[in-house]
């Protein structure tokens, strides 16, 4: 019984080797299964990430020390061949360069609407539920249905919708896919559109966890809305701002789809325009078919997530910092706080 | 709390053990290499399904001509179940991926002629050898190019020949009408003398009504470098793109081309070069044999009549594409599978398929019965005879293990002189690189 219930405080030892200690919930002749039973309970995420996260990963790592061919021969072991080849490639460069602009111009854009948004969302009006409903339409769209229309807006020619309303105020078709930047636009325009309202939606639950004496504190006190925002808000997102930006570089890292579809192909543009880390490695290794290559991009991929993460985190926590602590902690801590620890 | 993370530590290096052993695992489940043993003749009675995985509108031309449902009818106890997607390059990564993991092969699974040296050199043990069936004789009746492009170092031909590209130009009569140009098939081969004379009435084209001439400088540079005797690779295999006639001088012409605004700017195979054909923004286009049902297919039945086709210059000849029906040595069905290969790639049925208007035959002996053949498709013109007479003239080039990663990055170039305004010389600088990036 005491075993089923050990919540159970008065349930008495039964057991008199082990002597329960004063403080002690857990029922001392349980033991080991009752130690067991939380690894047993959780291994069946640990085996399925086993299988469908750790193992790929880890072969990952071990192909990208090998030469190995799509379609070919069985892998042979080649040593830093990879990496020293990927080093050394001007595309592997463009492709780390397209995804920084690409994402930042993608990025940035999408997490202030997102802020506004929200801010706009969070106010008494008609129709409320509705205009949260319809925030979360463009992220529930199929991405490759929406890449398409996309793509049929910014088209080259003349009859492109964008192009379209371009003549109508007197500028020339533009070759969206053609050029450099147009065609970085393009996709990030996509991205933006497709994330602001998941973006806003998070925002929305941050911003209705604070608590409204805080606003009326402030209202008080004269600070208008955008005053309330500034100083109000921004700082109550904190934790959910730099959890939106953690998510969004590694979104920006990961972007595939978009570029993928919008050029027809993982070449990224005849000239590598918006060619991405992910399309540079899906060609590497399933266009010309070097997988072990492929491999040492995924790897070299995983460590700049890792960094830019680590990186952004940084930066979005200096940024919003609580003003009233320092920097970095003092080297000689005042005897109150020693008294603390 | 000493215990707890002696535990945990013990824990990951469990999981870790896991991945390596399964690891090691996978690595040994590679290829099973076998000895070719002669395949039997295919059982009538049983029941048998074959599946087959295919691209490019292969086995739904065999559908269209009518050969499927014949063989179905002949073999009540076969049935066939086809898939297939528009792009080689997607069904290759696809397929690709199955051999590299062993598993999920239908019994039928074509090969384009551009994989073939990259399937004799690494995938020998992978493919059934022709010679081991009972239709090794059909493969005399095949080209001699057909063959040997598919046959590995030591004689095995890993695929049924399905078809070949001859090449030939298909233009557009009523733009050529309304230019001011020949739009009779015979005037106009008679002036296109060689390839100057064809691009100087480009220019006149273009002069006349302010659209382009041709639809690619890609499609040029396939028809210029079509009819040489070699292309990115020499006899003996090693790659010789850099430095041959065929590949330079082709590319500079084809790039002059598209710098002098004779082309479209069009990408090959994308949404705006498929409806391009329909609304007729060029007036030619290289036109391998495959390429009239394509023309068919995306101009649609309001432009019959509105196309027509001329040999290319100075009798010459070129190819471009064709495909195998391989069969893999481990498939259940082989014996099965082997017969519907050759029926399908039999004279009979690849003359059928000609008269359909839809694939050229790699079969001599059909190409000696389709010689009359004329298209209404195409005004009436002789294709019959325009196909056969390149097929003929075509040289037989040699393959290399990297001829597709070679032609995509030396068409981006010609794609980004006609896009991008790339300098024709910058462009021939980037594709060497890549090219140099990539399979070097």
């Amino acid at each position: 019984m005491a075993a089923h219930a050990p919540t159970t405080e008065a349930a008495p030892a039964p057991h008199p080797r082990t002597p329960a200690s004063p403080g002690s919930r857990r029922p001392p002749r349980s033991g080991r299964a009752y130690r067991r039973a939380p690894y047993v309970y959780i291994a069946p995420f640990f085996l399925l990430f086993g299988a469908f996260g750790l193992f790929p990963l880890l072969y990952t790592v071990y192909l990208s020390f090998q030469e190995y061919r799509l379609g070919g021969s069985s892998p042979e072991f080649a040593g830093f061949d990879n990496y020293a080849w990927l080093f050394g490639s001007d595309a592997f460069y463009n492709s780390l360069w397209k995804t920084l602009t690409i994402g930042i111009i993608s990025t940035v854009p999408q997490l202030l609407f997102a802020l506004g948004l929200a801010h706009l969302l969070n106010f008494n009006m008609k129709v409320r539920a509705f205009f949260r409903i319809s925030m979360i339409v463009p992220y529930a769209t199929s991405l490759v249905a929406a890449t398409l229309v996309f793509g049929s807006i910014f088209a080259n020619t003349a009859g492109g919708l964008m192009n379209v309303l371009f003549g109508l105020v007197g500028i020339d078709p533009v070759s969206w896919t053609n050029g450099n930047w147009t065609a970085q636009i393009a996709i990030a325009v996509i991205v933006t559109w497709h994330w602001t309202g998941y973006n806003a939606l998070i925002y929305l639950a941050g911003m209705q966890s604070i608590p409204q004496d805080l606003y009326e504190a402030a209202a008080i006190d004269g600070a208008g809305r955008f005053r309330q925002f500034l100083h109000v808000t921004i700082p109550g997102l904190r934790p959910t701002i730099l959890f939106t930006i953690v998510l969004s570089t590694i979104g920006a890292t990961q972007l595939f789809t978009e570029p993928f579809l919008f050029g027809n192909g993982a070449g990224g543009g005849s000239l590598g325009q918006y060619q991405v880390l992910t399309l540079f490695m899906y060609e590497t290794g399933f266009e010309v078919g070097r997988l072990g290559r492929a491999a040492a991009i995924a790897c070299v991929t995983l460590v700049i997530v890792i960094l830019l993460v680590l990186l952004n985190a940084g930066l979005a926590q200096l940024r919003t910092r609580d003003k009233s602590r320092p920097l970095l902690p003092r080297r000689t801590p005042t005897p109150t706080r020693k008294a603390t620890r | 709390m000493f215990s707890a993370r002696t535990r945990s530590r013990k824990a990951v290096l469990a999981v870790a053990a896991l991945g390596v052993a399964s690891l090691g695992l996978s690595a040994c489940g590679g290829t099973s290499s076998s000895d070719s043993e002669p395949v039997g003749t295919a059982d009538p009675n049983e029941e048998v399904t074959i599946v087959v995985d295919s691209f490019g509108g292969i086995f739904a031309n065999y559908e269209e001509a009518g050969l499927l449902d014949q063989y179905r009818e002949e073999h009540p106890n076969v049935t066939i179940e086809f898939s297939e997607v528009q792009q080689e390059p997607d069904y290759w990564t696809a397929l690709g991926t199955k051999l590299n993991s062993g598993s999920g092969l239908a019994d039928i699974q074509p090969i384009e002629i551009s994989r073939a040296a990259l399937v004799t050199s690494q995938q020998q043990d992978t493919w059934l050898d022709v010679n081991d069936t009972e239709f090794a004789d059909q493969l005399e009746e095949e080209t001699e190019a057909a063959v040997s492009n598919i046959t590995t170092e030591d004689g095995a031909v890993l695929g049924f020949p399905t078809d070949a590209g001859p090449m030939a130009i298909c233009y557009r009569t009523d733009k050529m009408e309304a230019a001011g140009l020949p739009s009779d098939s015979e005037e106009l081969a008679a002036q296109v003398t060689d390839w100057d004379a064809y691009e100087a009435l480009g220019q006149q084209y273009v002069d006349a009504t302010g659209q382009a001439w041709t639809d690619t400088a890609t499609g040029y540079y396939r028809l210029l470098t079509s009819v040489e005797p070699v292309r990115n690779y020499d006899e003996e295999g090693n790659p010789t793109w850099d430095s041959n006639d065929t590949v330079k001088p082709s590319f500079d012409r084809a790039a002059a081309v598209a710098a002098a605004g004779l082309t479209a700017g069009l990408e090959q195979f994308s949404p705006a070069w498929n409806t391009a054909m329909s609304t007729g923004d060029f007036a030619t286009i290289a036109c391998p044999a495959w390429m009239l049902g394509y023309i068919k297919q995306q101009a649609g039945e309001e432009n019959a009549g509105n196309w027509s086709a001329i040999p290319l210059p100075e009798d010459l000849g070129g190819n471009w594409g064709g495909s195998y029906l391989a069969i893999p040595r481990d498939s259940e069905n082989a014996a099965a599978a082997a017969d519907l290969a050759a029926f399908l790639t039999s004279a009979e049925a690849e003359a059928t398929e000609f008269e359909a208007g839809l694939a050229f035959p790699s079969n001599t002996v059909a190409q000696e019965q389709i010689q009359d053949v004329t298209d209404e498709y195409f005004s009436g013109a002789p294709i019959g005879e325009i196909f056969s007479t390149s097929a003929q003239a075509a040289p037989a080039q040699p393959l290399g293990v990297d001829d597709g990663a070679i032609d995509v990055a030396l068409t981006e170039a010609l794609v980004t002189v006609e896009a991008n305004g790339v300098s024709p010389e910058e462009a021939w600088q980037n594709a060497s690189s890549t090219i140099e990036d990539q399979v070097g």
